[in-house]
Order: C-alpha cells, then sequence, then structure tokens
C-alpha cells in the first residue's frame, strides 16, 4: 500500500518538474515568464495581482499582494513581490522578501535563484554564488541558474575560466540559446 | 408541875447546849453564821414547839436566872452571849436606824453576860474566846480601843489560842489604820511563820505587812513581800508573765491590781525600773511588774518614765514576746506626751527590731506574729507616709528617699495586703512628684496591672508620665507603646482609651512601625462611638500607614475618608495624597496588567483632576498606551497635558514622548517641532547639539527643506565643533543648494567644506570623506565645462586648453578616489573614465581644417582617429577597472553606469543579463 503511494507521489513530482522546466525556460522576451508553482488554490486577489505583474504593473501588483499578505504568507507570495522589487531596482528590498518567501519554502529553487540575482546587484557576490550553487542543488535541471552563474563570474568576478564550465552546462540545458556560443568563445579567449 | 416544868427547861436547854456544842464558833467569819445556828436552835424547838429566835435568846435569858449548875451556867451564858451577839451584829448591818440600836443594845448585853462569864470563870483556859467574842462586840459597837485591849490581852495571855492568827492580824489592822505601821508591822510579822502559811490570812498578812513597810517608806521590804503575793499570783493562775488573767473574779482582779501598783509605787520610788530587773531577773512574770510601773507613770503622766521603764525592759529582754508590745507602748507614749519629733525615728527602729526577717520573728509563734506584723504593717504604713507628706518640704530629697523606702519595704512585705495597690500607687506618686519619672512610671504601672484589680487612674497616670524622661532610645519608646497598647487592652471603656490608642498609633507611625500602626488606627476607624477630633487623626494615620505600606487602595480610601472630615486647610493636601496614592496602586500594575494599570491611570485623571498626581497619572497613562502601541490615544492625552502648569511631570520627557510618536508615524515636522522643545529646555551643549542635528533631519524628512536649512545653518554658525557635523553639515547645505539649482550657493559651501583643510594640518578620516566629496562636487562643475569646451581650429589651441582642464579634473578626482571611500572613488572612477571617453570622442569630432578635399578629410579623421582610440581604450579600461570594484564595495550606481557603458562599448563581453522568472502563479 505504501509503495502504491509513493510511486503515485513519484509520477506527481515528475509531472510537476516538467510543467515547471517549461515555464522557467520561456523566451527570453519581456513578455512575462512566470511559473506555476503548484496546484494550491490561490486566493482572487492573488490571482489578479499575477496578471497586474504579468503586464508589468508594478506598483498595483505590489498593494494587491501586500493587501493579501496578512491572511496569506505564502513563498510565492513574497516571491512575487521581491521580482517587483527587482524589476524596481530596489534590491535591499527585494531581499527582504525573498528571504521570506525562501523562510517558507527552502527549497524553492527559483527563489533561490532570485535570491542570487537580488545579492549579485547587491555587490554581495559570494552570497550570490551561494544562491545560485543551492537553485542548482535543490533543481539540477534549472538552466537559469546555471546562466546566472557563469555571468557573475564572467562579468562581475573577470573569472572566465570559471565562468565557461556553467555556460557549458547552461548550453548543453538551453541548446536554443543563439547568444550562448558567442559568449563562450569570448570567455574561452580570454581564457587563453 | 413546877418540877415538870424545870425538867422540860432542862432537858429542852441540854438540846439546844447540845445542839450548840455542836457549833463551830472559830473564826470572826464563823460567828456571822448565826443564822444557821439560830436555825438549827429553832429546827430543834420545832421537834416540839415552834421558837422564833428571840424567843430562844428569851429562853436562854430566863435560864440564866434559874439556878443551875456550874457546867449548865457555863454553858448557858456563853450561849446566851452569842445569841446576843450574833443577832446584834445581823441588826446593827442593816440600815434600819431601831434595828441598829436594839442591835446595839443587844451586843452591849452580849458584851456584860461574856464580862459575867469571865468573872465567873476567870480560870478556865478557853477563855480566849470569851475574850474574843468581847473585842468582837466592842468592834461591832464601834469601840474599837476596847477592842484592841481585849485583843491584846488574848494574844498576850493566850499566844497559843487558835484565835491568835486573826486577834493579831486584827490588831495589825487596828494599828495600821491609826498609822502606827511600826507596831502594826509587829504584830503582822508574829503571823508570818510557817505555821501560818497554809491559813487564808496568810497573803492577806503578807499584803498588809507589805504595806505597812511601804508606809514606812522600806520598799526593798515591801517590794519582797509584794512580789511573795505576785509569785502566789502567778502560780495560782491569776496573772500570767504580762497581765492579770481574765478569769479571776473581779474582787481578785482589783487585789491583784493593788498589789501590782503598791510594787510599782514602791519601785517608782526607789527611782524607777532600774530596780525590777534586781527584784525580777529570774521571775517569769518580770514583763507584768514592768507594764505595771509603766502605766503607773503613765497614769501620773511621766511619759518619759513609763517609756524608760518599757525602754529598760526591752534593752534587756530584747527577744522576749513581749518586747514588741512594749515597744509599741513606747510609740503611744510619745504620742500622748506629745513628743512627736520621737515617734518616726521610734518606729523606725520598731520595725527594724521586730519587723519580718528579724531573728525575733523566729522567737514568736504565729499568732503573736500576726499580731506584731499588723502593728509594723500599720507603722510601715505610718512611716511611708509620713515621709511622703514632707517630702515637700525642706530636706524634701532625704525624706522622698525615705519615703520610698518605706513604701518599697511595704510592697516587699506585704504585696498581698488589700493596701498594696493604694501604697504602690501612692509611691508612684511620690516619684512622679521628686521627678523620678522612670521610676514613677514603673511603679503606676504596677499599681495598674499588679493587682486583682486592674486600676486604670494608675495605668493611665504613667502613660501620661512617658514623655517626661525624655528618653528616645529604641527600648523606651516601645515601652512606651506598648504601655498605650496595654491600656486601651485593659481598659477599652476608659473615657480616654480611643486617645490612648490614638497615641500609640502615632507613635509606632512615628516609628515608622507601620504595620502596627495601621493595625491600631483600623480599630479605631472602624469602631463605633469614636469622637469626631480622635477620628480625625486616627483616619489619616491609618492612610498614612496604608500608604507607607504600599496598600495604596486602603490608603486612598483612608485619605478621603479624612478629606471628608477635615478642615478646608488640609483639604487639598490630603485630595493630593488620596491621588497619590490612587496613582502608585495604578503603578502596581504597571508590570502585571498594564491595561487595568491604564484604566486606574485615566481614573485617578479623572477623579483628582487639577492634581499634580492626576497629570503624573496621566503621562503615565499615555507611556503605557505607547509601550502597547496605541500612540494615538497616547498622543490625544499627552496634547491634553501638553499645556498644563503641573508639574506632575517632566515636561522635557512629554515632548520626548510625543517626539516618538510623531517619529514613528513618520510625522517628522510634527517629530522636529517637539525636539525644538527639548531643544530650548536642554542645558547640555552637547546634547543641545545633537538635537539641533536632529531636528534639522527630521525636516529634511519631511521634505522641509527650508526650515531644515534654517536650523543647519544656525548649526553650524553655534556649533564648529566636532568637526565631522560641522562639515558635514556645510556639506548638507551645499547639497540643498545643489537641489535647489542655486548653484552660487552651492559652489560657495562647497568651498566652506573644501576650503576646511587649510585650516587643519591633519584631518579627521570623515572629514576627509566628505571634504573629498565635496572636491568630486565641485569637480563635477569642472567637468561641465571641459565637456563644453569644444576642438575647433586651431585645434592645438583648443585641445590644449581642453587637456589643461582635463588635468585638473583628474587630479580633482584623484583627489576624491585618494579619500577611500567606495561611493566617491566609484563616481570619481565613472567619470574619469567618461572624461576619457569625452576626450576620445571630442577628438573624432574636432573641427576640420578648412580647405581638405575628401582624401585629406579621410586622411585626417584616420590621423584623428587614431589620436582618439587610446582615449577610447583608456576609457573602456577605467570602467572595467570600476566594474573590479563591485567585489569591494558591492554593485552601486556608478559601477552600474560603468556596467551600461561597457555594455554598448563591448557588447559581446558586458551586454548580458540574468534570468529568472518574471512571476510565480
Amino acid at each position: 500500500m505504501l509503495n502504491r503511494f509513493t510511486k503515485i507521489g513519484w509520477l506527481f513530482t515528475v509531472t510537476f518538474v516538467i510543467l515547471s522546466y517549461g515555464c522557467t525556460t520561456s523566451p527570453q522576451d519581456d513578455s512575462g515568464v512566470g511559473v506555476i508553482s503548484d496546484s494550491k488554490e490561490r486566493p482572487p486577489k492573488y490571482i489578479y495581482a499575477i496578471e497586474l505583474l504579468k503586464r508589468k504593473q508594478y506598483d498595483k501588483a505590489h498593494d494587491v499582494f501586500l493587501s493579501i499578505e496578512p491572511n496569506y504568507q505564502h513563498a510565492d507570495l513574497y516571491a512575487n513581490i521581491a521580482i517587483i522589487y527587482l524589476n524596481k531596482k530596489r534590491y535591499d528590498k527585494a531581499k527582504i522578501y525573498i528571504e521570506k518567501s525562501i523562510a517558507l519554502d527552502t527549497n524553492n529553487y527559483i527563489s533561490q535563484n532570485i535570491y542570487g540575482v537580488v545579492l549579485r546587484n547587491l555587490g554581495s557576490f559570494d552570497e550570490a554564488i551561494q544562491a545560485y550553487s543551492t537553485s542548482i542543488s535543490k533543481n539540477a535541471g534549472y538552466t537559469d541558474a546555471y546562466l546566472n552563474l557563469a555571468i557573475l563570474y564572467d562579468v562581475f568576478i573577470d573569472s572566465p575560466k570559471k565562468a565557461l564550465p556553467y555556460y557549458e552546462k547552461y548550453k548543453e540545458l538551453a541548446s536554443n540559446d543563439k547568444n550562448i556560443e558567442k559568449w563562450m568563445v569570448d570567455v574561452k579567449r580570454r581564457i587563453k | 408541875m413546877n418540877v415538870i416544868k424545870h425538867l422540860v427547861h432542862v432537858f429542852l436547854i441540854a438540846i439546844i447546849v447540845q445542839g450548840c456544842s455542836s457549833y463551830k464558833y472559830n473564826t470572826i467569819s464563823d460567828i456571822e453564821n448565826i443564822d444557821s445556828n439560830v436555825k438549827q436552835d429553832l429546827k430543834v424547838s420545832l421537834t416540839s414547839v415552834p421558837l422564833t429566835e428571840d424567843i430562844v435568846i428569851g429562853k436562854y435569858r430566863d435560864l440564866l436566872g434559874e439556878n443551875l449548875n456550874i457546867k449548865n451556867k457555863k454553858q448557858v451564858l456563853k450561849r446566851y452571849g452569842d445569841l446576843l451577839i450574833d443577832k446584834g451584829e445581823r441588826l446593827i448591818i442593816s440600815d434600819n436606824t431601831i434595828s441598829y440600836q436594839t442591835g446595839k443594845s443587844m451586843i452591849i448585853d452580849a458584851i456584860d453576860t461574856f464580862k459575867i462569864y469571865i468573872n465567873k470563870f476567870s480560870s478556865d483556859p478557853k477563855n480566849d474566846y470569851i475574850f474574843y467574842q468581847i473585842s468582837r462586840g466592842y468592834e461591832l459597837i464601834e469601840k474599837p480601843e476596847l477592842a484592841y485591849q481585849y485583843l491584846t490581852y488574848l494574844t498576850d495571855n493566850y499566844p497559843g489560842s487558835k484565835y491568835y492568827q486573826e486577834t493579831q492580824f486584827r490588831r495589825g489592822e487596828f494599828l495600821f489604820t491609826r498609822r502606827h505601821f511600826s507596831n502594826s508591822g509587829i504584830a503582822y510579822k508574829s503571823i508570818l511563820g510557817d505555821q501560818y502559811r497554809h491559813t487564808n490570812l496568810y497573803s492577806k498578812t503578807i499584803y498588809k505587812y507589805a504595806w505597812v513597810n511601804f508606809k514606812q517608806e522600806k520598799y526593798d521590804n515591801a517590794i519582797n513581800y509584794f512580789i511573795k503575793l505576785v509569785d502566789g499570783y502567778y502560780t495560782d493562775g491569776k496573772v500570767n508573765d504580762y497581765e492579770i488573767t481574765q478569769s479571776s473574779t473581779k474582787g481578785e482582779k482589783a487585789a491583784v491590781a493593788d498589789v501590782l501598783r503598791a510594787i510599782s509605787l514602791s519601785f517608782s520610788y526607789m527611782g524607777g525600773s532600774e530596780n525590777i530587773y534586781i527584784y525580777t531577773k529570774n521571775k517569769e512574770y518580770s514583763p507584768l511588774l514592768y507594764s505595771s510601773l509603766a502605766l503607773l507613770y503613765k497614769n501620773k503622766k511621766r511619759y518619759v518614765d513609763s517609756i524608760n521603764t518599757y525602754s529598760g525592759f526591752i534593752d534587756k529582754n530584747k527577744s522576749s514576746r513581749h518586747a514588741y508590745k512594749f515597744h509599741q507602748d513606747i510609740i503611744s507614749l510619745y504620742k500622748l506626751a506629745g513628743i512627736n519629733n520621737a515617734i518616726i525615728p521610734e518606729k523606725v527602729k520598731f520595725i527594724n527590731n521586730f519587723g519580718p526577717g528579724t531573728e525575733y520573728q523566729k522567737n514568736i509563734n504565729k499568732d503573736e506574729w500576726d499580731n506584731l506584723n499588723k502593728s509594723i504593717e500599720n507603722n510601715v504604713i505610718d512611716l511611708a507616709t509620713y515621709y511622703h507628706a514632707n517630702s515637700k518640704d525642706k530636706d524634701k530629697a532625704i525624706n522622698a528617699a525615705k519615703s520610698e523606702k518605706w513604701y518599697r519595704y511595704y510592697l516587699t512585705y506585704y504585696s498581698d495586703s488589700p493596701q498594696a495597690q493604694k501604697l504602690n500607687y501612692k509611691l508612684a506618686e511620690l516619684l512622679n512628684d521628686t521627678k523620678q519619672y522612670v521610676k514613677a512610671i514603673n511603679e503606676y504601672e504596677k499599681s495598674a496591672y499588679q493587682y486583682t484589680n486592674k486600676d486604670s487612674k494608675a495605668a493611665y497616670a504613667a502613660i501620661s508620665l512617658y514623655k517626661k524622661p525624655k528618653l528616645n532610645d529604641h527600648r523606651w519608646r516601645n515601652r512606651l507603646k506598648n504601655s498605650h497598647l496595654k491600656f486601651f487592652n485593659e481598659f477599652s471603656t476608659h473615657k480616654y482609651s480611643d486617645n490612648v490608642l490614638l497615641n500609640a498609633s502615632q507613635y509606632q507611625f512615628d516609628d515608622k512601625e507601620y504595620s502596627d500602626a495601621f493595625a491600631s488606627t483600623s480599630i479605631l476607624v472602624n469602631k463605633n462611638g469614636v469622637n469626631k477630633k480622635v477620628y480625625s487623626s486616627a483616619i489619616l494615620i491609618y492612610a498614612h500607614s496604608a500608604f507607607e505600606l504600599e496598600k495604596y487602595t486602603e490608603a486612598e480610601a483612608g485619605y478621603n475618608k479624612a478629606y471628608a472630615v477635615s478642615n478646608k486647610k488640609l483639604k487639598k493636601s490630603l485630595r493630593d495624597k488620596a491621588a497619590a496614592s490612587a496613582y502608585l496602586s495604578a503603578k502596581n500594575l504597571f508590570n502585571t496588567n498594564p491595561k487595568q494599570a491604564i484604566q486606574e491611570l485615566t481614573r485617578v485623571g479623572s477623579v483628582y483632576k487639577g492634581t499634580e498626581v492626576a497629570a503624573t497619572a496621566g503621562f503615565d497613562a499615555a507611556s503605557l498606551l505607547m509601550k502597547q502601541n496605541n500612540n494615538r490615544q497616547a498622543e490625544s492625552i499627552l496634547l491634553g497635558l501638553k499645556n498644563t502648569k503641573s508639574k506632575g511631570f517632566d515636561k522635557k520627557n512629554l515632548h520626548e514622548k510625543l517626539a516618538f510618536i510623531y517619529l514613528n508615524n513618520q510625522q517628522y515636522t510634527k517629530a522636529a517641532n517637539e525636539f525644538v522643545y527639548i531643544y530650548n529646555q536642554e542645558k547640555n551643549r552637547e546634547k543641545k547639539r545633537e538635537i539641533m542635528l536632529n531636528i534639522s533631519d527630521l525636516y529634511k524628512k519631511d521634505g522641509n527643506r527650508e526650515k531644515a536649512l534654517k536650523i543647519q545653518k544656525e548649526y553650524v554658525k553655534v556649533y564648529k565643533k566636532p568637526l565631522n557635523d560641522y562639515v558635514d553639515t556645510m556639506y548638507e547645505i551645499s547639497t540643498y543648494y545643489k537641489d535647489a539649482k542655486q548653484v552660487k550657493n552651492e559652489k560657495q559651501w562647497l568651498n566652506k567644506v573644501i576650503n576646511i583643510k587649510k585650516s587643519y594640518k591633519k584631518l579627521p578620516a570623515g572629514v576627509k570623506h566628505t571634504i573629498a566629496r565635496a572636491n568630486l562636487r565641485y569637480a563635477n562643475f569642472d567637468y561641465k565645462k571641459f565637456e563644453s569646451v569644444k576642438l575647433k581650429r586651431p585645434l592645438k589651441k583648443s585641445l590644449s586648453r581642453k587637456k589643461k582642464l582635463m588635468k585638473d579634473l583628474l587630479k580633482k578626482y584623484d583627489e576624491a578616489i585618494s579619500a577611500g571611500e567606495f561611493s566617491l572613488t566609484t563616481e570619481a572612477t565613472f567619470n574619469i573614465a567618461n572624461i576619457y571617453y569625452t576626450l576620445s570622442k571630442d577628438i573624432l569630432n574636432s573641427e576640420r581644417p578648412k580647405g581638405l578635399n575628401d582624401d585629406e578629410y579621410e586622411q585626417y579623421t584616420i590621423i584623428l582617429e587614431d589620436q582618439a582610440y587610446p582615449f577610447e581604450e583608456k576609457a573602456i579600461d577605467i570602467h572595467k577597472k570600476n566594474m573590479t570594484l563591485a567585489k569591494k564595495g558591492g554593485i552601486n550606481k556608478w559601477i552600474s553606469r560603468s556596467h551600461d557603458t561597457l555594455s554598448k562599448l563591448q557588447p559581446v563581453r558586458y551586454n548580458k543579463h540574468e534570468k529568472f522568472v518574471h512571476y510565480v502563479e
């Protein structure tokens, strides 16, 4: 009986990962890359806020999220607020909310990746490396974290040698990214 | 017939004589029993014929006329004489005159009859009886001399007569009455031989003989014989060793008293009591003689002699069981004699000799001791009261001490006496009168509490006296309080009991024994019928005590009750105290039940409105509300208090709290306004300085830059130190002008900042940074100038000018970098990079020489590109360098801008952006 339930749980997880993967590897334009977190029912206002977020109406979205926050303290809600602040380049605020999100869901690799971006913008490079690495450890197939880690080493730490393996891994997982080839050439040139 | 008649007479006589012969007329007293003889005669007669005494006498008279033989004649004469003398004696001693005369005639007849007998029978050896009867007859008809002659004849001629003793005694008496004491003495002495010792007359003879000696002033002899009598009385029990016994008859008592009096007189004539000892040293009854003599003196008002007599006995018989009585008599005699100054010393002596605990007590029996002890007790009282009465006169201290001594003596030995309590009280009064207050209090309290019946008067006297000794030590205070409390407990119905308890509570309160004071006054304030004055004081102490004990609820109630009964003068302070109690009660709830504390404080503020405490309560309520984050209500209360004149709270603190609330509410201007008040109240220059900085910050935070500027300008005028804040404030002013786009003013204030370094050889790091910032900003003005200089013909000239500007700029930016501050460094670095990039672009866009053809133009452009390119490369390198600074301080505006620039200049390398989800559904 127990094995039967375990198998059902495993199938559900695989399905969820596939769906999530699809969302995180959406196109690079700004049309609105998102993720369906889980099957839980969201409050109507939450759904409304997401719609606002998709339309980059950050301030409105922010207010709606905060209005439901007292009764809906969910990791995803805090992650969305962090995204709003990240887009507004309010990295300090973004850091507060993404940390809240991680506190409620430590296995959330998406939040860990956002956390890494926030930390990088705050100049906390070592902590950013840690956050990206955690994201990868939670989900080894999450391409954003590989790319972000490679850019951090490449652009901000000026360590092309360390950046290269992550570009390669990214390329391996997201082969349709056209820029990656050029970047890898440049990195390899600098290594030489 | 005659013969028969004669025979009858003879027979009758024979019978009578026979009958008479059995009578014994041996003594004078026997003669006096004539009635019985007559009766006997009559009795005999009655056997034949009824006869009377007169008939019998008549019959004998008739017989004398008969011719009788000698024997009968002697009998008839003798009998006839006896009958006459007996009858005559009876008639004489009656009070009837006729009878006296008849009796006298009959006695004369009797004497004549006896004389006939003598004449007829002169040789009869028993005629001593006849002579005796004749002398008797003469005595009866009051012819003592004739009687004495016949008595003397009898004693001379009949020394062996049985009437000898009596006859001599009578002779002695005859002579004694005629003061022939010598001869009288001879007569008496003749019958003092041993053969008379057991006769009735013997003691009488001794008595008379003693008197004879006494009369002849032979007191020594007199005493010796009197004492013989006393010996007899003592042996017979008529006297004991001290007095005549009560069992003696009245006559005996009189006789004994007479003897004792004679002895006393003898001693007195011999010079007093000194001789008594000689005569009586072995006599057990010597006290009797001393006493007798003393009494004799007393009766003669010779009181001193009487006293000496008693003293004489006491001196020689200290342990006698009668000694104390004599001493009592001595004291009485002094009184009688009016020798008052001797009474007191004598009483002292009396007590010392015979009082409790002396040897004397052991030597007497219980009954006598009880008697003596009563006397001692009375004398002790006398002494104590005597000295007490004299304790106010001269020698008062000595007398007071003596009085105290005797009171204490009394209380030692007679503490169970009914009078002990009264005397104890008197002792206390004595001590009080002589200002010995502590001792007086001790005795008042003993009088009050140590006897069966408790004495409220004494207890109250003790209480009244406690303050007089002026003792303030702990033990004395405790005594004082205990005495008051004891009084109240013992005499709760006493009219002053409430006052006493009130005083006790006052003492307890003064001594900070608040629990006790509270307990005491609780009784009074809850008791019915306590008078208003006592109640008013009690409720006040009650409230004060409760307050000290932190029983604030009770204290508040107490103060309110006190308020209700107090005069106008006190009302304000009582209301204040009630308010304070209520306030403190609320304060106790601060930590445990802050909500209730707020309610209570609010009540205090409302009920006791107008008091200082009400304001304090309001203030504290606001403080508590603030702790509970109820700043809105707190603000309302604080604003209500803002304009009160109350000193019940720290006004400055009120403004601080308001400032805090406003800071919390981000109402910075309001907060700043409160800080302005705080600034004005603050005395400490350094604190004032900090507050001023704070005020300017707050105005600035609220966007009120003008007010902030005003404060900052004031600040830099007043506070040149510390240099950091001084320079920073000037820098802030420059920033204000920057934002206000008042370039002149901005430059002026930046210059002030920059010029600081001219006044100081060494500057703190913070100041260096600010100067660096100022430099940087000032450099930005030059940068614009640098940008505005276009490279025109002649290129050399314009380029030279631009390079000069560039050189100055680089110098300023280098200075900014040298400050070592991250933001300055990155900004300066970015600007340096931009200078090179601007120069590169300006070279490329420089004015071309006139007259160039296309080739020349192209050639010239290539040359320019060659000239410009190194500057662009230099700019890229510097931006890259700026990027690397992110490792040290993170990414700021200037690093981001360098990154943006590089993204454009080297997109493959730098135009890369992280990926992250744009939302989570």
